[in-house]
């Protein structure tokens, strides 16, 4: 017998019936990544089903390139290597970002926020230059050693510190730390602050207050943060190269030798799904441990520890402490930069011979770096705009609609971060080609687009769900449009959110440098004109350069930040002015 | 030592190909035959005359340290694309059109004419031709098939490079095995120059030619001295990792990185020819180019005496045209490339052919890759 059907059951269905298959919103960032990464990620996973000549394919489904990699221990070695790296690098690197986080929002009170520009200031110089002044730090003769050695703690350099297993991890936990922060900083910025004044009043110390309400609310800010973490550090092969000595080949690099010397696609191809497949893998596994682990927690065999968790910990700012140790991780190679962007011979790093500011000059008038400049201000304008217009709609349908293929869309959303750099570059290659699109600056920004869209949806999603929905509610029970609540109430609340992420985003395409040497043709960014001064070595321009980016991207975060507050000041005003005039 | 006649260097006194072109072409002859003669025949509808009067546009793609603006046309719109490896001139000139010419080392002649990426040159439409000096003009290694492929650019040689401050010269293979030595050597990640260099550890009489069992000899080799190398780096990287101490030999090294080397406060880096060999920077010209005029006009102004010192002063590395030989670092001064070619033998490329008693170069960039991973 059918049961009767009960009130909220109707109300679901009726709801239910409502739902649309993708709302409005959401279609065009859809489209547009299904064009961008669908598409040409399909075409690769074809390939990895053919069979490859030198230079060539053959077009005939086989399975060889499977069987291949299941034989060669090397790639799969190297596989589960590049993975347990990434592993235990995400996994500081989140533990650190919890703690930077935590003290940002409960400790630092209103240095908090600049703290927080302050590690994501870290983000905007060029990667290269940045860990090229890691290894200024750690080398042989580097700062380290020598500071170590006149302060007669050791007689003989460490060589250690670079070329190994320890180099590799420090050297990811440094490059990603920055992005960890963000994600999990949003997860307990939303936390009720009411709840801790209950557990409180309920008699429960700080350790049960944290795990009982501040870790399994912000858990959800973690995940994203490991994820981030570990997908980009396992694929990244630039930094493990640079840093890790023999043991820096890492499966990013394997599938870049194969898309580029060795020209065999269809491995490469191979490779970089069973790449993904080892991330999906390994994310499936934490996550599941985490899952068992609150199951345990929640066991009641550990009634009789409560009485150690209602402790009261002595007053030690060990968020604090580690806070402001991160930021000194974080800026030396900054410092480093700086410094050395004033040296007096052409090696950017030591020995320090001289005071000179010719290297600037020389980047100053430079016309190539001229060139170079305007295509990456260019590409990032157009990555960071059209990012924002598929972004912002697609952000705010995923927060308060509900639709039949909203997790397919939040996943697919996501999917440029978890595709390698290197995979999608091919990908988007071989695509133009196909379709006779010619390579240039069009391409590559429409790269850009795509690359930097999720970073937009994340942090504007972020936001969003700390606003109060009935707070648009009432805009439209008092006979606001739809349009008119976007425009006056949800746009301003975000605004914010939508200037953080924008300047996210164009500190995310000022420093791409794999998809956009890939599709970018033959023009250059940047990044790219780094690399290419990289044959000859790095001399302390580029130190210059990255100073000036660095410099030019914060005095735009500055100015963003002062409109911001302009605007909300003059708003302040007007609605002061029109409640004295009611009165 | 081999002499070359002075006309040969210094300019066209004899009759040849180019002469003959254009009093065939006043003739009337050279046109009427275009439609029969292969690629080339583009160029029997142009004359050097029509060549160097192109203006316009011209996308290069080069290495950085071939930049040298104020060497180039002035009535040539450049535009200058980068490749920061030598694998990926294979991938960024995969779309037609988009350059029109690229300089890369003539090992790769035999991948691109696989890939049907680059065409025959008409050297009768390089007023400059002349100019370089004949080993290089005449060398095999720039054709194939009886026609050029490449024009030879800039040329060097890799050398083993030391610092004299914590070592003396290796003179021999073994002395690199010397424990003082490990995880103090660099080897770059290029799989050409040092299997290559292997290869002459090895004995091989034709280092880019290994039969089968020769290629695995010299494998077993590189494998053994894995414990002697701490890292594989980037070109460009072993400049600041000879200069922190961080590595004290490193081979195969070219000429830019003694230089730089030193300035950057290596002062006592010193060079040996232990397993050196030689290599050719060339132009290609790659088919569907759009702007074929002007790349011609662009190669033939690069080979010229005056724009060969300023490149050569720029990338520091040697010239194809013995006039610009005093613009060489005083470091690496030598007579005549001749004579410096007899310290380094000039290396053919490594074929690409399956079907050969040669191993071909895609079992070379797969061992490699497996060496790295290993």
């Amino acid at each position: 017998m059918t049961p009767a059907p009960t009130i909220d059951g109707i109300l679901t269905m009726m709801r239910r019936s409502r739902q649309k298959l993708i709302p409005d919103g959401a279609i065009p960032a859809t489209l547009y990544l299904f064009l961008l990464l669908v598409i040409p990620l399909s075409i690769l996973v074809t390939y990895s089903f053919w069979k490859a000549d030198f230079f060539s394919v053959t077009r005939t489904f086989t399975l060889e390139n499977y069987t291949h990699l299941i034989d060669s221990p090397i790639f799969l070695s190297i596989l589960l290597k590049s993975l347990i790296t990434s592993l235990i690098a995400s996994t500081i690197a989140v533990f650190i970002a919890y703690q930077i986080a935590y003290a940002v929002i409960f400790k630092f009170r209103v240095w908090g926020p600049r703290i927080l520009v302050l590690i994501m200031a870290s983000l905007l110089s060029s990667y290269i230059v940045r860990l090229y002044a890691l290894t200024t730090i750690l080398g042989t003769n580097g700062i380290l050693n020598k500071a170590f050695i006149s302060l007669g703690i050791i007689d003989e350099p460490l060589s250690y510190l670079l070329y190994g297993y320890p180099a590799i991890v420090l050297t990811l936990v440094y490059v990603y730390l920055p992005m960890a922060v963000l994600p999990i900083y949003a997860g307990l910025q939303g936390i009720d602050r009411k709840l801790f004044e209950a557990s409180r009043d309920l008699g429960f110390g700080p350790i049960r207050t944290f795990l009982r309400i501040t870790l399994p609310l912000s858990m959800r800010g973690v995940r994203t943060a490991f994820a981030f973490c570990f997908i980009l550090a396992a694929a990244d092969y630039v930094a493990p190269r640079m840093v890790g000595g023999l043991d820096g080949q890492m499966i990013g690099s394997i599938i870049a030798d194969q898309f580029g010397g060795a020209s065999n696609y269809p491995f490469g191809a191979t490779l970089s799904i069973s790449m993904i497949f080892g991330f999906a893998i390994v994310l499936g596994g934490c996550f599941g441990i985490e899952r068992t682990i609150v199951a345990i927690g929640k066991l009641p065999l550990w009634r009789g520890t409560a009485r150690y968790t209602q402790l009261r910990l002595p007053n030690m700012p060990v968020t604090e402490t580690v806070t402001l140790l991160s930021l000194v991780f974080l800026f030396a190679p900054l410092i480093t930069v700086f410094v050395f962007s004033f040296n007096d011979t052409p090696n950017p790093g030591l020995p320090f011979s001289g005071f000179t500011l010719h290297w600037y000059g020389d980047v100053i008038s430079s016309p190539e770096f001229h060139r170079v400049l305007k295509a990456s201000l260019k590409i990032a304008a157009i990555g960071v705009v059209g990012a924002m217009a598929l972004g912002l709609p697609i952000a705010i349908v995923l927060v308060r609609r509900n639709f039949y293929l909203k997790k397919p869309v939040n996943l697919l959303v996501f999917a440029p971060m978890a595709v390698p750099g290197v995979v999608i570059g091919v990908a988007l290659l071989a695509t133009f080609v196909t379709l006779e699109i010619r390579l240039g600056l069009a391409t590559a920004a429409a790269a850009h687009v795509m690359l930097v869209l999720p970073f937009v949806v994340q942090v504007v999603r972020a936001r969003l769900e700390k606003v109060d929905e009935r707070v648009e509610e009432a805009a439209r029970d008092l006979g606001s449009s739809a349009f008119r609540v976007l425009r006056t109430v949800t746009i301003p609340i975000l605004l914010p959110a939508i200037l953080g992420a924008g300047m996210l985003s164009a500190a995310v395409s000022l420093d791409e440098l794999l998809v956009t040497n890939f599709t970018i043709g033959r023009d250059a960014t940047i990044p790219v004109w780094i690399a290419s001064q990289m044959r000859t070595g790095l001399t302390p321009a580029l130190n210059a350069v990255a100073i000036m980016m660095m410099v030019g991207t914060l005095g735009m975060i500055g100015a963003a930040f002062y409109l911001v507050q302009f605007s909300s000041r003059k708003r302040t005003k007007q609605v002061q002015r029109a409640q004295n005039d009611a009165r | 030592m081999r002499k070359f006649p002075p006309s040969l260097i210094s300019g066209p006194a004899h009759p040849n190909r180019r002469r003959l072109l254009q009093q065939m072409t006043a003739l009337g002859i050279a046109p009427a035959l275009a439609g029969f003669l292969p690629q080339a025949a583009f160029a029997s509808g142009e004359t050097q005359e029509t060549i160097n009067a192109t203006t316009g546009p011209v996308n290069m793609l080069g290495s950085q340290p071939y930049e040298t603006q104020e060497s180039w046309p002035k009535d040539l719109a450049v535009t200058w694309g980068y490749n920061s490896t030598n694998e990926e001139i294979i991938t960024k000139t995969t779309q037609a059109g988009t350059f029109d010419a690229v300089i890369i080392y003539q090992g790769m002649i035999d991948q691109l004419r696989k890939l049907d990426r680059i065409e025959p040159f008409d050297t009768a439409l390089l007023s400059n031709w002349e100019l370089v000096a004949p080993m290089f003009r005449d060398a095999d290694v720039i054709r194939r098939d009886g026609e050029i492929y490449a024009i030879p650019f800039h040329w060097g040689y890799g050398y083993l490079a030391y610092n004299a401050d914590f070592v003396t010269a290796p003179a021999s293979y073994e002395d690199l095995l010397s424990p003082n030595l490990t995880h103090k050597i660099a080897l770059p990640d290029d799989p050409y120059a040092v299997i290559t260099t292997f290869a002459i550890f090895a004995g091989a009489k034709r280092p880019n030619n290994l039969t089968r069992q020769e290629f695995n000899d010299t494998l077993k080799l590189l494998k053994s001295f894995r414990s002697q190398v701490l890292t594989i780096h980037n070109y460009g990287d072993e400049i600041g990792l000879f200069a922190r101490g961080d590595i004290w030999v490193g081979f195969p090294e070219y000429s830019n990185s003694l230089t730089k080397t030193r300035e950057a406060g290596a002062a006592n880096m010193q060079i040996t020819q232990l397993a050196a060999w030689s290599y050719i920077d060339c132009f290609m010209m790659l088919k569907g180019a759009v702007n074929k005029n002007a790349a011609y006009k662009f190669i033939n102004n690069a080979l010229a005496t005056e724009n060969q010192k300023l490149s050569t002063a720029h990338s520091l590395a040697f010239p194809v045209n013995d006039a610009a030989i005093p613009a060489v670092s005083p470091d690496l001064q030598y007579k005549s490339a001749e004579q410096a070619l007899k310290l380094a033998p000039m290396m053919p490329g490594v074929t690409v052919e399956t079907d050969g008693p040669d191993v071909p170069f895609q079992d070379w960039v797969q061992a490699w890759i497996e060496f790295k991973a290993t």
